[in-house]
């Protein structure tokens, strides 16, 4: 086999010719030799140790290694002979390519390898005859000449067994690229490149899909669900403005059993929709949508769809709805500790209808043993509809509530609940302007037993002044508090902090203010 | 109640130099934890270590004390692959008072790390000379070390031609 031949050779000519040289090795530490440097008593696997260190794992790799080989014979039969450092190569260089690919004496190699239309492709016909050695390929380039596509897609024939990764970002290729490609493949990268996906052999050990923009063929649901049926280990899929809108052919519904992480980006909505339709994921999958058509997408439908595709519904711990300026859906929902319960949060942009379609998917989850609810809408909102804090108002397990705006705060007087955190964004809207905007909704909780006040962009503090948090214990209707924390972005002066304390009384009082303030009140934990 | 008193051992350096250290101090070298292991009478006579001198396990110790109690890395407790290579010359502040020695010490500190078997010192006196060979050119790092360049002309062509390799990046 020629590349056998080329990866174990039977000699290292420079090798052995600095050992028969003579280059000896001090194996203990003798001082009776003054000149000796201090460096060469140590043994070699600890000069290694520190070669590892010294050679940076990015572009600069193959200069340190360079440098490290030409300071002394010592140190050259030790770099050539460690073929671990050789192993990752991040260069185009012709000639470096092919002497790391001989020092590495055929251990497993990572290439990372950027070609653009200087350098052309002449490293590929080395790379590609290396690929039975290959277990990560990250190529980034311009594009190939017809030519020496032509010699690259020969090249890829060859077997490429313990290939795990393949990155491949704005490469030219055609036909039959993958065909060496297969069975240990666990990631694969492909941005910007030109390909067909029916090219694809079945890659039953796929972990990760990353296709974005692909430059002739979009890929079709069909196509694509054709091929991830053969990877039932995928956890994560992302596809970036890489559908194309033809309708599947069949109403099949892929189980995709082991899928985390699932991120459709699109210019269509319903080619998102038409996706999510096909595929059966994990409850706990996260699912990120982005839409970036003109118009605003038909959240309701994109969110039933989100739900619909979900293999099985677990109940919901805590739920967190954030409004962003953005047009992005997020709909993330991750497992519990206790691996029994789920917990989601909706991100949505801030109109109306987006807000009326946040109250719809929530009416279909399956929220009887929530616990915790945050709503920020980062003062981008109009307020939440009133009719949206009616969903919560009658669960019996949830005793927290977070909301970021205080307009909020009076929807909340109807739950009777005992435990609320108050964020109160800078981005209040309209914002707080004063002391009693923000006192007098707390007189609707008699009952409030714990209260958190934060304030960490110091807006509120600036506008009001320090004298919020005292006016809160002061506030007599909040006579069953038992613990207030306080924190603001600005350290308390004495006299504050000692009016606090005078107040705190029978309360539990945190207080964290300022970059090195950390005063606690009296009878802090 | 007081606190159970720790248990303190005695060691002898290679100079005779001897040092009586608490017992979970001496135990961050994983030498000296399976010697105390395999022993299971209590002893009075000091533990030779026989290639440490006395102001080197000064050192060691100096660092063993600061960074007692904190767990001691195994292979469970590795880090992954990109963890490490982000990491591989981050040094903490007080390691890198520590470490602040002439060259001498440094690498006998590191002899010793290695042969008490104590990783995270040995980490941290590698780093250190992977930080002083780092960004440097070839004669900066013979400078450094006192490393006389041994070449011979033809090899210093090879060398240099090598050197072009990295040129186009």
């Amino acid at each position: 086999m020629e590349f056998a031949a080329q990866a174990h050779p039977n000699n290292d000519r420079e090798t052995l010719r600095l050992f028969f040289l003579g280059t000896c090795f001090p194996t203990s530490m003798d001082k009776s030799s003054t000149n000796h440097p201090h460096i060469f008593y140590i043994p070699e696997e600890l000069t290694v140790k520190i070669f590892q260190k010294a050679i940076p794992h990015s572009s600069r790799r193959a200069k340190a290694l360079l440098t490290i080989t030409s300071i002394c014979r010592q140190w050259r039969y030790i770099a050539l002979n460690t073929p671990s450092l050789w192993t990752e190569i991040r260069s185009s260089n012709l000639e470096f390519i092919r002497a790391s690919v001989d020092r590495c004496r055929g251990m497993p190699i990572s290439f990372s390898v950027d070609i653009d239309d200087r350098g052309c492709a002449e490293p590929m016909p080395t790379i590609l005859h290396s690929l039975p050695q290959i277990q990560k390929l990250d190529i980034q380039g311009e594009c190939f000449d017809e030519d020496d596509m032509t010699a690259g897609i020969e090249a890829w024939m060859t077997p490429a067994p313990i290939l795990k990764a393949l990155d491949v970002y704005n490469c030219q290729f055609s036909d039959n690229i993958f065909a060496g490609v297969a069975p240990s493949l666990k990631s694969l990268y492909l941005r910007g490149c030109m390909l067909d996906l029916d090219d694809l052999p079945p890659l039953p050990a796929l972990k990760k899909l990353f296709i974005s923009r692909p430059e002739v063929f979009p890929i079709s649901i069909q196509s694509l669900l054709d091929k991830l049926c053969w990877s039932p280990l995928l956890t994560s899929l992302t596809l970036d403005w890489a559908l194309s809108h033809e309708e599947p052919q069949s109403d099949i519904r892929l189980s995709l059993p082991m899928l985390r992480y699932l991120f459709i980006g699109s210019e269509d909505c319903e080619d998102a929709l038409l996706l999510l339709d096909h595929l059966a994921i994990p409850a706990t999958a996260r699912v990120k949508l982005s839409l970036t058509e003109r118009d605003e997408p038909d959240y309701l439908r994109v969110i039933d769809a989100l739900n619909g595709c979900r293999t099985s519904d677990m109940p919901i711990r805590s739920v967190r709805v954030i409004v962003s300026p953005t047009k992005h859906i997020y709909h993330i929902k991750e497992r519990d500790e206790d691996g029994r319960h789920a917990s989601i949060t909706l991100s949505l942009c801030g109109s109306t209808l987006a807000l009326d379609a946040a109250e719809s998917a929530l009416l279909h989850l399956p929220l009887d043993e929530l616990e915790v609810l945050e709503v920020d809408d980062q003062g981008l909102a109009p307020r939440l509809p009133p009719t949206f804090w009616y969903i919560f108002q009658a669960l019996p397990h949830l005793h927290t509530v977070k909301v970021h705006n205080v307009f909020a705060w009076s929807f909340l007087s109807h739950f009777c609940r005992t435990h609320y955190e108050f964020f109160v964004s800078a981005m209040s809207n309209p914002p707080i302007r004063s002391r009693e905007e923000l006192l007098v909704p707390l007189t609707l909780f008699p009952a409030l037993e714990v209260l958190r006040y934060e304030d960490t962009q110091g807006n509120l503090t600036e506008h009001l002044g320090l004298f919020v948090p005292f006016l809160l214990l002061r506030s007599c209707v909040l006579h069953r508090l038992t613990e207030l924390s306080v924190i603001i972005p600005v350290a308390l002066n004495e006299k504050v902090a000692d009016d606090l304390k005078s107040a705190v009384g029978r309360l539990k009082l945190k207080v964290v203010g300022g970059e090195d303030s950390d005063s606690s009140g009296s009878d802090e934990n | 109640m007081a606190a159970p008193a720790t248990q303190q051992i005695k060691i002898r350096c290679n100079d005779e130099k001897e040092f009586t250290v608490d017992r979970d101090v001496l135990e961050r070298s994983v030498l000296i934890k399976n010697m105390l292991e395999d022993v299971t009478e209590q002893q009075d006579a000091p533990i030779p270590l026989p290639n440490v001198s006395g102001p080197v396990m000064a050192k060691v110790l100096e660092y063993c004390t600061h960074h007692r109690g904190e767990p001691l890395p195994s292979a469970d407790t590795e880090q992954s692959q990109d963890e490490t290579r982000k990491r591989t010359t981050d040094i903490s502040e007080w390691d890198q008072k520590f470490i602040t020695v002439d060259q001498e010490m440094l690498f006998e500190i590191i002899l010793a790390a290695n042969y008490l078997d104590i990783k995270s010192l040995l980490d941290v006196g590698c780093k250190t000379v992977a930080n002083m060979i780092k960004g440097k050119t070839p004669e900066e790092i013979r400078k450094l070390f006192n490393i006389v360049n041994d070449f011979t002309p033809e090899e210093e062509a090879q060398i240099k031609k090598e050197n072009e390799w990295a040129e186009d990046r």
